[in-house]
């Protein structure tokens, strides 16, 4: 499966939405451990943010913030926004 | 052209496209340094006029220590904001000043100067110059924009940086392009109309004069005077033309950030800054890279240029001259050498040793950067539009004028003239010291004396007249 530099989702909401929905299904393992954001993480939110699956294959994302990309490496994420993509092209 | 439109990818990207860049000595010990973007711009252009994009990083790079990497950069980020949110116009009257109520569309921008060890990768310290700072409207025309040059005069700003209490004068908004060429000929299989009798495809009756496709168009500038010493590595004046801390490598570039989202006609960007556009030698990556890998040339550093070097040493166009004028260029034809007097002038600078009393040497690191020995003064006359070639040295290859016609000097340079640099034995056709394009008297092309020095932009309502 291919889904390396495809652009999956625009938006602070958006991006703690689908991080949100990987903790739930994936258990502790995730980067993304707390389901409640506090007010501090939602004002870190409230800027456009994008996230990008880079390497599919080996799990690897990027964020892009303001001018920064963070990178990082999430399997389950990936897996998770992999499917919700199948199902939604489908 | 010289980089108007010059790869796939660019050319759909007009306020980020990089069309020339110019650095020669000014008076005072200065340099200027210009940069130009937004191509081919038709004067009457409303009733949305071109402007720079907020979304846009522009930068002018400099390295001062001969390793291909800059070490001062000189950034500018633009905001646009319309005062008056009633009405389709640009102007609701004559714009009389930069805070006219008239005008709805306006432009500020900040210039920041960035110093780099390593290049923009390495360690950095940033210095805000300048905040707020006006651009002029476009030229709409003489009921619009009366006055026009008072008003664009009024952009230029004088500032002091901080660091070195030294003055930095700025200006960036439409200006008169000031390259010309004959696009509508060179492209239409290289031809060159002042010597189209001698092309293989014939023409009879078709005039030999050159036609300046670029004349009459706009482009947006940013024009910056920096004191000479403010960027040289020492930060001194040099005088000796021999020194190798004498010569400076300049490119310009633009950049977008990395992503980008429309959402309900809103168009927001994140993440860093990737490199979209870039140019140091005029012609580079129009002539020289092949079509396939010209997007890829946009976004390197010119420090990793030495993977395009294979295409200045054998350049096609130097094929091609043979072919399409045939029995006019038989030296050039039987040569079968690595060009090593273009990769000298267009990657790493001239050495010592090759024309008398000059140099613009940055080392062996192969890059595409306008280099400018500081040390030579201004010409003292009228330039000479071939520049070194011509005996100028204060022209291209050493910097870039106005006033250099760059596309008969690279021409001629292609044809053979300045292989004997590097090889005495080889004799150029006689036709390497005779072509161009026939471009360089368009009599409709102005340039100013002082600052800014590009010539005021034609307007919208006079054009065609």
């Amino acid at each position: 499966m291919t889904l390396s530099r495809r652009s999956l989702i625009g938006g602070g909401a958006a991006l703690a939405g689908a991080a949100a929905a990987t903790v739930a299904s994936a258990g502790t393992t995730s980067a993304w451990a707390p389901t409640e954001l506090s007010a501090t993480e939602l004002a870190a939110l409230d800027i456009p943010v994008m996230l990008s699956v880079t390497n599919a294959k080996k799990g690897e994302l990027e964020i892009l913030v303001g001018e920064q990309a963070i990178t990082f490496t999430d399997r389950s994420l990936v897996a998770k926004l992999a499917r919700t993509t199948r199902k939604e092209v489908v | 052209m010289s980089s108007h439109r010059e790869a796939p990818s660019i050319s759909k990207d007009p306020v980020a496209d990089n069309t020339d860049v110019y650095a020669f000595r000014t008076p005072g010990d200065t340099v200027t340094f210009i940069a130009c973007y937004l191509p081919g711009q038709s004067p009457a252009g409303g009733p949305n006029f071109y402007e720079f994009g907020d979304d846009v990083l522009y930068e002018i790079n400099i390295d001062n220590d001969n390793d291909a990497h800059e070490n001062i950069v000189f950034q500018l980020r633009f905001n646009t904001v319309n005062t008056n949110p009633n009405t389709f116009l640009y102007n609701t009257g004559p714009i009389a000043s930069l805070d006219d109520p008239n005008w709805n569309r306006r432009q500020t921008y900040t210039l920041t100067q960035v110093t780099c060890q390593g290049g923009k990768r390495g360690r950095k310290r940033a210095t805000v110059l300048g905040r707020g700072l006006t651009t002029p409207p476009v030229n709409v025309g003489p009921r619009s924009t009366p006055g026009y040059e008072a008003l664009a005069a009024s952009a230029v700003h004088e500032l002091t940086d901080p660091s070195s209490g030294q003055t930095v004068k700025v200006f960036a908004g439409q200006r008169a392009d000031a390259f010309f060429v004959d696009l509508g000929s060179i492209f239409d299989l290289g031809t060159l109309r002042p010597f189209q009798g001698a092309h293989l495809i014939k023409l009879p009756g078709v005039s030999d004069t050159g036609v300046d496709s670029l004349a009459q168009a706009n482009v947006h500038a940013i024009v910056i005077q920096v004191p000479i010493a403010m960027i040289t590595c020492d930060r001194t004046v040099p005088t000796d033309v021999m020194s190798t801390t004498a010569t400076i490598g300049v490119y310009a570039s633009a950049s977008r950030q990395r992503g980008s989202t429309i959402r309900n006609g809103q168009r927001t960007s994140m993440g860093p800054w990737e490199q979209v556009s870039r140019l140091g030698n005029p012609l580079f990556n129009e002539v020289i890279v092949p079509l396939a890998r010209k997007d890829e040339w946009n976004a390197i550093d010119p420090s990793d240029d030495s993977i395009f070097a294979k295409y200045v040493a054998r350049p096609e166009l130097a094929g091609l001259l043979p072919v399409l004028y045939p029995g006019v260029f038989p030296n050039l034809a039987a040569l079968d050498a690595d060009r090593a007097d273009l990769l000298a002038i267009l990657m790493t600078g001239i050495p010592a040793g090759i024309v008398p009393g000059f140099q613009n040497f940055t080392g062996p690191t192969q890059a595409d950067l306008l280099r400018l020995n500081l040390a030579v003064p201004p010409a003292t006359g009228a330039p000479n539009r071939l520049g070194l070639v011509g005996g100028d040295p204060a022209g291209f290859p050493n910097g870039r004028r106005l006033e250099d016609d760059v596309t008969t000097i690279e021409l001629r340079a292609v044809a053979g003239l300045t292989y004997p640099l590097v090889a005495p034995n080889y004799v150029p056709d006689g036709a390497a010291a005779a072509i161009e394009d026939g471009t360089f008297n368009n009599p409709g092309r102005v340039l100013l004396s002082e600052f800014p020095y590009m010539g005021t932009p034609y307007s919208g309502y006079s054009v065609g007249t």
